[in-house]
């Protein structure tokens, strides 16, 4: 393999690492790479040396001042692209349905029977 | 320059432009619209767009200093607390606005005779009727009969859902005997209108009056009227989108620019008849703003509401601090509405402002501690006149044309501050009745002046206002304000509904006065 395709892996690595260390994904969401394609991400850095500096070597996420630096560049893009994946928009959806499963929804007109009902407007 | 020759000329195709140029396109005359912005493609502002919360802080923000597009023109407004919120294209405002479509009340034309404070109008809610019906058939009006706050408004699509926050909200008013009611929304497709999703000016007439022949010029920035030795608009000069200068001859021109860019082109109108600008011989055009200065208070509820879906605008609202009471200690009142809490990247955002989220680890037990646990709602004052409140030419700041911007200056009555505090006082009140464990307020909110009223006043005499009940000038018989800039007062609601009803009222009058009005 190429030096240059290795980079390229190390790169993605690297990239796929930090992402999920950002969006690492819970009972209902999923981690940032299972609902974004990461060169969806690569594309918007193209031009970045910040991914060159990723294909060098392998990162450490226990260097918290690199991890910070990285998050701070990526944060909005990560933050935007997550949020609008549709496989994130179904999981919020699914969220919503089980934890309202169990919450009773009266009926507003019941409701509104029971409000203060003297006239409020003046001619 | 190259001439052309219209008809009828609308200046704006927002919300009273689009009412007018479809009421207009009934008669067979050359019908014309000009508007500065860009036609924008529906599926960018459509409420079911899902990038449309990133749209927001960027194309679609409600900030025309932060969007800086070349259609927007600069508005400073830095002698006041409340900044202006537009937005410029095909449509208007209508493309980024809620959808909240209440109507004023009956008090609400005649402030000065029955609470003596502001100006009244030169007809009532009785004359206004019959277009408030007909605007709410053409956009598509949700709602419920039967509100004690209104007199009986009928042929309303069902309401929409209020959620299970608006239920939680409801029972709190229940608790507290205050008046409470559905919202009424700009909804037009019955198959949609359950997400909340809105019509714009486009949808409702804009479509249908091009269809009927009226022509819409798009990215064209009109920069000055003309008029006659006999005080007659001849026409305007404006900008087409090859950045061509262009006179456009009219027998009729109309202005539907709001409350900021209608008094902006008529002062950059200003001609040695009318050196303080045109149709400005009462000196009244730019004063009297007013802005519906608005509070903000904030509910934290430990559990999920599910507080982000619903009515984009308002689910429900409440008219109980909304006439006039003494013991209160200010005249005329306000609306609470109940809003729809952020989507998650707002939700972020405003975690990330007081360092309460960071991602990795704790990111969703964070995000989702606030996300959809919050019950926002939103206190909307009516302002009331004031002849120091006002909007000049601010020749220092200037739009990709080279027209000069806006600067607003505009200070808060006493009236308002105490309005203001008692509706947050009162919003406190209500949340906590509701079972909100923590709850948050401020106000007034500074990126919220979006209802832009009373800088070309209607009044009987040409001594001391700008136009007529009909929304003549008084100095040029031909030239007519449609849009909000004529409201004598403000009212204390959203003000869509009764700015197209206005503009529809105003184009009938125009219609029935053709013959005369038209130099052919």
């Amino acid at each position: 393999m190429s030096t240059k395709s290795n980079k390229g892996l190390l790169m993605k690595n690297n990239l796929r690492l930090i992402l999920n260390y950002m969006i690492p994904g819970d009972n209902y969401m999923p981690s940032f790479t299972k609902a974004v394609r990461i060169n969806s991400i690569i594309k918007i850095f193209e031009k970045n040396k910040f991914l060159n500096y990723l294909g060098r070597k392998e990162i450490d996420l226990n260097n918290k001042k690199n991890l910070d630096n990285y998050v701070k560049i990526l944060g909005n893009h990560v933050l935007e692209a997550y949020f609008t994946s549709n496989l994130v928009i179904k999981a919020l959806k699914l969220r919503r349905k089980n934890y309202l499963k169990n919450v009773k929804k009266e009926n507003m007109t019941k409701l509104l029977k029971k409000a203060n009902s003297k006239k409020y407007f003046r001619k | 320059m190259i001439k052309e020759k219209t008809d009828i000329l609308i200046i704006g195709t927002g919300a009273s432009g689009a009412a007018s140029a479809w009421n207009l396109s009934k008669l067979n005359l050359k019908t014309t619209c000009l508007e500065q912005g860009p036609l924008i493609d529906k599926k960018k502002y459509s409420f079911n767009n899902k990038e449309r919360e990133i749209n927001k802080f960027n194309d679609l923000n409600i900030d025309p200093n932060q969007r800086k597009l070349p259609s927007d023109y600069p508005i400073n407004s830095s002698n006041s607390p409340i900044s202006i919120a537009n937005y410029n294209a095909v449509g208007g405002s209508t493309l980024i606005y809620s959808g909240h479509f209440p109507r004023f009340h009956p008090s609400d034309f005649n402030t000065k005779k029955i609470d003596n404070v502001g100006s009244d109008w030169l007809f009532d809610y009785c004359d206004l009727e019959k277009y408030y019906n007909l605007n709410d058939k053409m956009v598509g009006v949700s709602g419920l009969t039967g509100d004690p706050a209104y007199p009986e408004i009928k042929n309303l699509l069902p309401p929409l859902d209020i959620g299970y926050s608006g239920r939680l909200l409801a029972k709190a008013f229940n608790k507290l005997g205050w008046h409470w009611w559905p919202s009424y929304s700009a909804v037009k497709n019955s198959k949609i209108f359950e997400k909340g999703v809105r019509p714009t000016a486009v949808e409702t007439y804009l479509n249908k009056a091009v269809k009927n022949g009226v022509i819409i010029k798009p990215n064209s920035r009109v920069l000055k009227i003309k008029i006659s030795s006999k005080n007659k608009a001849t026409g305007v000069i404006y900008i087409d989108k090859n950045n061509k200068k262009k006179f456009l001859e009219s027998s009729i021109i109309l202005l539907a620019s709001n409350g900021i860019g209608t008094p902006r082109i008529l002062f950059n109108s200003s001609n040695k008849k009318f050196p303080n600008g045109l149709a400005n011989s009462s000196g009244q055009l730019g004063k009297n703003l007013m802005l519906h200065p608005l509070g903000y208070v904030e509910g934290y509820f430990n559990k999920f509401l599910a507080t982000n879906d619903g009515a984009e605008g308002c689910a429900l609202y409440s008219h109980e601090f909304y006439e006039t009471k003494k013991s209160r200690g200010f005249k005329r009142g306000y609306t609470i509405q109940l809003l729809k809490s952020p989507g998650p990247i707002e939700s972020f955002h405003y975690l990330k402002k007081f360092n309460k989220i960071n991602f990795g680890k704790s990111f969703f037990k964070d995000l989702f501690s606030y996300y959809g646990c919050t019950i926002p709602l939103a206190i909307i004052c009516e302002d009331t006149p004031d002849k120091n409140n006002y909007v000049q030419l601010d020749l220092k700041n200037r739009d990709s044309s080279g027209m000069p911007g806006v600067k607003i200056n505009y200070k808060l009555s006493n009236n308002t501050k105490k309005m203001l505090a008692h509706g947050i006082n009162q919003c406190k009140k209500l949340l906590k009745e509701a079972g909100a464990e923590n709850v948050i307020a401020f106000g007034p909110v500074r990126n919220t002046g979006w209802h832009l009223v009373g800088t070309a006043k209607m009044g009987k005499s040409k001594k001391n206002s700008v136009v007529n009940k009909f929304g003549q000038s008084h100095d040029i018989n031909n030239l007519f304000i449609i849009d909000s800039s004529i409201f004598p007062s403000s009212s204390g609601v959203n003000i869509a509904s009764t700015t197209q009803a206005v503009s529809l009222m105003i184009s009938d009058h125009i219609k029935k006065n053709i013959k005369k009005l038209i130099i052919k």
